[in-house]
């Protein structure tokens, strides 16, 4: 069984967000709910100062916080490492948001699947989407099992404009994924919290 | 790089410090009434007063329930929280209530001579519904303390603190219903040192907890800190939590030691109780989430 | 296992459309995913060479734009006949044929009276094939800035070096490469999608990249280097960089400059080439110390340098006057121009002439081409001003030195579509310059017919921003008629014009308007009717527009059924044209526009009225042949495929581009006779010049006049102008990033006026003022403040968004003192001064 990484190759990413927007299209989110986004900062001072680009989504962590503070098991885990959350049991107690260090999980307040792009009415598009969520429940990033399980990449991985999205098997020893993590400076978001995310960066 | 102040951020698209928003007043009231609810309950028991046990178990089961029911996106699922004993604090915490609930029903039923019970039947109620309350007066505790997410939670403290303050809420509540009802018995002077020692002891741990961490490895901890002490959050914490909650309470106990009024008492009690549910809200909302970044870029 | 584990239902029974992204001008190839008649998934079209399979996230949130509530579904009249910025219009839904009666009669009186007093205002690239219909409705005038506040100078010197539109380096081949107030690879300009991976391929196999902006754009965030300029003072620093190598260095490609541009042609000291009693321009022969004409001196015995005497006057090469007037141009002045500090224009210069390996050679599918990867690529932001013409001119000669012009590794030429470069031959060797890349220059006439004076640009784009000086005085410029009624079809002209109260005055002159769009604009919102127009994903055309590396057409199909009762913005003009009788003029155009005229067999039938799919299904099979037509498009989506080297490389052949550009001298010279003629002698004649220099703009005078601080706009990957800014998906995402938040200024400069983020503070410029918030950034110049577009907008339909109203625009001034006498390019820096808001 693989396991499923994503390594984000910043001095590729120009933040551009076109993650964001295509995982907002693909997965049909709620206003306000981003599973993938990007964090932008400036650093340092005039004429030293430089703008980074952190685009984020969830880690898939190995030892997923989330999942252990999941009172119900609404939060599993597949064989391939993806997390995701069952909202026919989320119980909508957000245990595991405030447990997420990276800030992934999304909770589906009530009244938030009535109001789309107007806030009478639902448009086509979110009629059908909307339908797939749960109010009450939590929901996330979900590597895109949908489309991985159909031999697809990711949405947010086939639109970046820049390629600094690689997804596939961390399994692979000599994989293109462990490639570039042995290769590059590779790190991933806060190691203290000792989750071992999969996914990794490359330095800029 | 200059060494430029990291900001909380109101979204998560920005750089910096996320408050905790998940978990609100509603889960504070929850934990509120489990803490002092379980703490009235068990002193009243050890104490053998009756109404001390029944007010502590419409506390729980009434306050703390019906806060988390209301709490959660999907209510009428909630028997689900009990599935993962496991691996979560929560699902623990709501078998502890459920042992609870049935024990301590059980001994107010006997209490009130509605049901009778075996002798054995009644030691393992008793046992079962103290441990359980026990547990429910620190569990939370372990709940958030859970949370490496938010570093100010988590501290081997807090489960401490929520016990002690729940034991404090306990003993403060059940020495203003005796005082109430006129009990004079030889638990009065118990009750009355308990209370002594707990005030210093929860100030003590509290100065602890917060000293601790404020000198955290993780900038998210030590900035609780700062918006405790410095912040937006310090007239409540500094007034309400250490000098309402307990140093008012402290001196004012020492004076009941002397005059023992009931009005007192009740003045002691809802200052100790206003501390005691400001600590757990401050608590809730003072918790940051840490910043992501770079390695390179981490220190600005 | 619950089956809501996920929310998407992408791959279920429905069908994957190939189409063209609308979001921006530009077109990148999209596939659309449609389920029961619902559009439920926009991707790239992985067969497309130009975008790659990828999508900017404009293009990712094309679907909000198709289900956008706030969409006008039905044509609307106005009840209110007050009309005034802010008033609402009182609008009624009404019928079609209502709807179009009453534009045909309105418009059609003023036809009759005179077809001139329409203004119309057209911003719908991808239907650039049907930018005529004023001409046919008989109207010269636009009324709009459109590509005049981006190319305005760029296009026209584009089109003189190489007959292209727009230009780009080497992506693949460049190893040095520098970025001058350009978005391109990172946020704007040329098809970001696709750029952006070609962009970061570069830097990641090593090519070094140097940014100029006043502001930290992304380029110059992920640059290696970041050169914050002074607005409108790059061509200073580019000059010092061109001092730096012809005086300092003495390094540049001679072979380059002497056989493959007029370079060594002879001047004299009327600044224009010495020629023989054939015509034919001189040129001196080094080795026997004679001038001769420019085709009988062996190539190996011309002169790139030095002056001469001929029957005792004195001449020198193109070359030799350029760097003599290089020669005051020295890094420090410079320097004391742009604040680039002197030691940084050497290095850069010494860096760039290092990468551009001067003398090397390349193979390329057989052919052997000189190989200069190093080059210089600008936008809008660089040459947008009121000397827009010489910062272009800069630019490329800078280009020239190196000899990377149209080479591998270098600056190359971007064709508008895929006719290619507009090569030919023009005077003594020389290709003949294309100014103009959209419409052939209209002659010059007196009194003008057009309100925007187009007449008087011989070598210039559509000046729009003068509309608003034509038309509020009219007499100065001989104007004999007034406006009276206008048209706008995708374009927002309250919004994309300099001196925003003078074009909304002009508004509320005219009589009648007619909008069609697809949304209520500041500008609609002065219409009498509006006609809604399909989106992108419900309209049909064949889309080729300034692809940097393709060639082919993709296609735009409806891929749902249009929402609402609307029209394909083609079936309105041409009913519109019907309906007034002169549909046979329309079709006729159609002819030349669409190349029917070149082949018979698809020509229109001049009283016939063709639908939308008629004119593509013919333009298809004019182009591709009897088996490629509008169906053929529809499921193979597009065909296009890299251009060759042989067409993306020296598309002059053997004839010289122009280095000296003497053209420009004798279209002004030309023009002045006209003028003078006419007794118009306060026309604006200074910048018909030859070659480039340094000289301080209005825009630097309007400093000493207490405005201290100049203010820029700029665009953002996630926007296209301030028009997405109503596309929720899209602000959503933008209003949380800092640079979208407020007018930003420079940290220190906050901190000396006493300014904090979030404060409220107004700008003062001699054209204007405007109101915004504060945004506190370390990453722009300390003399500047920078407005995206995205905080610029005043009226919006969706109340979801969070617009800030602080437009730019309203800063800038659209006289003439503010634009380019020569190309009519307009100055889109404004000096400002700021003042704090004090409630
Ligand atoms: N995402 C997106 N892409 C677009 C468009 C869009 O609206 N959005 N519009 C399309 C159109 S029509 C055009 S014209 C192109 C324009 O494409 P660009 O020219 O790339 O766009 P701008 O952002 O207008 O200008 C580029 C940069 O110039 C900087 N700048 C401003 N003034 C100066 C100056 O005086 N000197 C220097 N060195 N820099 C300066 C700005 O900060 C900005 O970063 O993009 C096209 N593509
Ligand atoms: N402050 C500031 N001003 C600028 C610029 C800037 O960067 N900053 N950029 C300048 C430049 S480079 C340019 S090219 C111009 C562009 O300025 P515009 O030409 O005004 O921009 P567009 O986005 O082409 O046109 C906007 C209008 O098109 C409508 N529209 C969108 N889609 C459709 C459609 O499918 N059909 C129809 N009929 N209408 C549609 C929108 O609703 C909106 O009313 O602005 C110039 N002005
Ligand atoms: S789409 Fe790619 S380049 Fe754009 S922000 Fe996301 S990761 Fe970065
Ligand atoms: S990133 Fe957060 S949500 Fe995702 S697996 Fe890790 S802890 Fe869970
Ligand atoms: S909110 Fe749902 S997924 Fe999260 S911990 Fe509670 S039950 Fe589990
Ligand atoms: S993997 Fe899928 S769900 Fe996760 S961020 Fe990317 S697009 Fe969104
Ligand atoms: S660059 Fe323009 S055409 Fe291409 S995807 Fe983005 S918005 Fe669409
Ligand atoms: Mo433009």
């Amino acid at each position: 069984m693989a396991r499923l990484g994503m390594v984000i190759d910043l001095k590729r990413c120009v933040g551009c967000n076109a993650c964001t927007i295509a995982c907002k299209q693909e997965n049909g989110t709620p206003a306000g709910v981003h599973f993938a986004r990007v964090i932008n900062r400036e650093v340092g001072t005039y004429p030293n100062v430089k703008r980074t680009f952190l685009p984020v989504l969830c880690n898939h962590c190995d030892d997923a916080p989330c999942l252990k503070a999941c009172p119900t098991g609404a939060t599993f885990q597949r064989p391939d490492g993806i997390v995701m959350v069952d909202d026919d049991s989320c119980i909508g107690c957000r245990a595991c948001a405030v447990s997420c260090p990276y800030l992934n999980r999304h909770f589906i307040d009530h009244g938030m699947l009535q109001k789309g792009l107007s806030d009478d009415g639902l448009t086509p598009f979110e009629q059908v989407k909307f339908a797939g969520f749960q109010e009450g429940t939590m929901t996330k990033c979900t590597f895109c099992a949908h489309r991985v399980d159909h031999g697809l990449q990711p949405a947010c991985v086939i639109t970046c404009p820049t390629e600094a999205r690689i997804f596939g098997d961390l399994d692979e020893e000599n994989g293109i994924l462990q490639t570039l993590i042995r290769e590059r400076n590779s790190w991933t978001l806060l190691p203290e919290a000792k989750t071992k995310p999969c996914v990794y960066y490359l330095d800029e | 790089m200059s060494t430029q102040t990291v900001a909380i951020v109101s979204h998560r698209f920005g750089y910096g410090f996320y408050r905790q928003a998940w978990w609100n007043w509603l889960i504070g009231s929850a934990f509120f009434f489990g803490e002092i609810g379980a703490g009235f309950f068990l002193v009243s028991q050890l104490t053998g007063n009756f109404t001390g046990m029944v007010l502590g178990y419409l506390i729980v089961m009434v306050g703390k329930n019906t806060a988390h029911l209301k709490f959660l996106g999907r209510p009428m699922r909630f028997w689900r929280a009990a599935l993962r004993p496991d691996r979560s604090w929560i699902a623990r915490g709501i078998w502890a209530t459920g042992l609870f609930g049935v024990s301590g029903l059980a001994l107010l039923l006997k209490n009130s001579g509605q049901i009778s019970l075996s002798d054995s039947t009644l030691a393992l109620a008793n046992t079962v519904a103290s441990l359980s309350a026990l547990f429910i007066m620190f569990y939370d505790g372990f709940v958030m303390n859970f949370s490496h997410a938010v570093p100010f939670w988590h501290s081997s403290l807090l489960p401490v603190l929520c016990l002690t303050y729940a034991a404090l809420g306990g003993t403060t509540l059940t020495i203003t219903l005796r005082e109430l009802q006129g009990v004079h018995d030889a638990y009065g002077v118990v009750l009355l040192r308990t209370e002594f020692v707990l005030l210093v002891l929860n100030l003590l741990l509290l100065l602890i907890y917060v000293k601790r961490m404020s000198s955290s490895q993780v900038a998210a901890a030590r900035e609780t800190v700062r918006l405790l002490v410095k912040g937006p959050y310090a007239k409540v914490f500094i007034g309400l939590v250490i000098l309402v909650g307990l140093v008012a309470t402290l001196l004012l106990s020492l004076a009941q030691n002397q005059i023992q009024q009931n009005w007192l008492a009740v003045v002691i009690a809802t200052c100790e109780l206003t501390g005691d549910y400001a600590f757990l809200m401050v608590l809730l909302k003072s918790g940051l989430f840490s910043p992501q970044t770079a390695p390179a870029y981490a220190r600005g | 296992m619950a089956t809501a584990v996920t929310p998407s239902v992408t791959r279920g029974d429905g069908q994957w459309l190939p189409s063209t992204c609308g979001m921006c001008l530009h077109g990148c190839g999209i596939q659309v995913y449609v389920e029961d008649g619902v559009a439920l998934k926009i991707e790239g079209d992985p067969t497309n060479p130009d975008n790659l399979g990828k999508l900017c996230p404009k293009g990712n949130a094309g679907l909000s734009r198709l289900y956008d509530p706030a969409r006008v579904l039905k044509p609307l009249k106005r009840t209110n006949p007050v009309k005034r910025a802010g008033v609402d219009p009182g609008w009624v839904e009404i019928e079609w044929d209502e709807a179009m009666d009453i534009v045909a009669r309105e418009l059609g009186k003023i036809r009759k009276d005179d077809p001139r007093k329409l203004l119309v205002a057209i911003g719908d690239f991808q239907r650039i094939l049907f930018w005529g219909w004023p001409a046919v409705f008989g109207s010269p005038n636009f009324f709009t800035s459109l590509g005049n506040y981006c190319g305005g100078s760029y296009h026209p010197v584009n089109g003189s070096v190489d007959g292209s539109f727009a230009a780009i380096n080497d992506y693949e081949r460049c190893n040095y490469w520098i970025q001058i107030g350009s978005g391109d690879g990172f946020s704007s300009h040329l098809h970001v999608s696709g750029s952006s991976k070609r962009m970061a391929d570069a830097r990641m196999r090593g090519m070094k990249l140097v940014v100029l902006d006043p502001r930290l754009s992304t380029a110059a965030a992920k640059a290696d280097e970041w050169i914050p300029i002074v607005p409108g003072t790059d061509r200073a620093f580019v000059l010092g960089m061109a001092h730096v190598l012809v005086h300092e260095l003495d390094r540049y490609d001679r072979e380059f400059l002497r056989q493959r541009t007029n370079a060594p042609y002879l001047v004299g000291e009327d600044g224009f080439f010495v020629r023989d009693e054939k015509g034919r321009v001189l040129v001196w022969n080094e080795r026997e110390n004679h001038s001769g004409a420019w085709d009988e001196v062996p190539a190996d015995c011309v002169a790139l340098l030095g002056s001469f005497e001929i029957n005792g006057k004195k001449v020198r090469t193109g070359f030799q006057v350029w760097k003599d007037i290089l020669a005051t141009h020295t890094p420090e002045a410079m320097s004391q121009v742009c604040t680039v500090p002197a030691e940084a224009i050497r290095r850069i210069a010494r860096e760039f002439v290092d990468a551009a390996r001067i003398g090397s050679t390349i193979e390329l599918e057989g052919k052997t081409y000189p190989f200069r990867p190093a080059a210089l690529n600008y936008y809008r932001g660089s040459q947008s001003h009121s000397n827009g013409l010489f910062d272009n001119m800069t630019y490329k000669l800078f280009n020239m030195l190196v000899g990377n012009i149209d080479v591998p590794g270098g600056h190359l030429g971007v064709p508008l579509d895929t006719r290619g470069f507009f090569v030919s031959p023009g005077e003594s060797g020389q290709l003949k310059p294309e100014p103009h890349q959209l419409h052939p220059a209209p002659p010059f006439k007196y009194p003008p017919d057009s309100t925007h004076l187009m007449e008087w640009f011989p070598i210039g784009f559509d000046a729009g921003q003068l509309n608003t000086e034509t038309i509020l005085s009219p007499e100065r410029f001989g104007l004999k008629y007034q406006p009276e009624a206008m048209m706008l079809y995708h374009s927002n002209p309250i919004w994309n014009m300099p001196e925003t109260d003078k074009v909304e005055e002009i508004m509320r002159r005219m009589k009648f308007v007619v909008a069609i769009d697809i949304h209520l604009t500041e500008s609609t919102q002065w219409a009498d009717i509006f006609l809604p127009d399909r989106t992108y994903l419900e309209s049909t055309l064949l889309n080729c527009l300034e692809p940097p590396v393709v060639t082919g057409h993709s296609v735009r199909q409806p891929v749902v059924e249009p929402l609402g009762d609307t029209r394909d913005a083609y079936e309105i003009l041409t009913d519109l044209a019907q309906r007034m009788g002169f549909l046979d003029n329309w079709n006729d155009l159609l002819n030349i526009v669409c190349g029917f005229a070149f082949n018979t067999r698809y020509l229109l039938e001049p009283s016939k009225r063709y639908s939308v799919e008629e004119i593509y299904d013919r333009f298809a099979h004019s182009i591709y042949g009897d088996d490629k037509g509008l169906e053929w498009f529809k499921k193979q989506g597009h065909t296009y495929r890299p251009r060759t080297a042989k067409e993306a490389f020296e598309p002059y052949g053997n004839l010289r581009i122009p280095f000296y550009f003497e053209f420009i001298k004798q279209t002004g010279a030309e023009l002045e006779k006209q003028l003078k003629a006419h007794g118009v002698n306060d026309w604006p004649l200074e910048n018909y010049l030859p070659l480039p220099f340094w000289k301080p703009s209005q825009v630097i005078e309007d400093g000493k006049k207490g405005y201290d601080l100049y203010a820029i706009t700029f665009k953002d990957v996630i926007h296209t102008f301030g028009d997405t800014v109503v596309m929720t998906w899209l602000t959503e995402v933008s209003e949380k990033d800092p640079i979208h938040q407020g007018i930003l200024i420079n940290s220190k400069t906050a901190k000396k006026l006493g300014v904090e983020t979030g404060e409220k503070i107004r700008l003062v410029s001699p054209g204007g003022r405007i109101e915004g918030r504060a945004q506190v950034v370390e990453g722009i110049h300390p003399q500047v403040v920078g407005i995206s577009n995205s905080i610029t907008r005043e009226y919006v339909t969706n109340d979801k968004v969070n617009y800030k109203g602080s437009h730019f625009n309203r800063l800038l001034t659209g006289s003439l003192r503010y634009t380019d006498g020569a190309t009519g390019g307009l100055e889109s820096t404004a000096r400002v001064r700021l003042e704090k808001v004090s409630y």
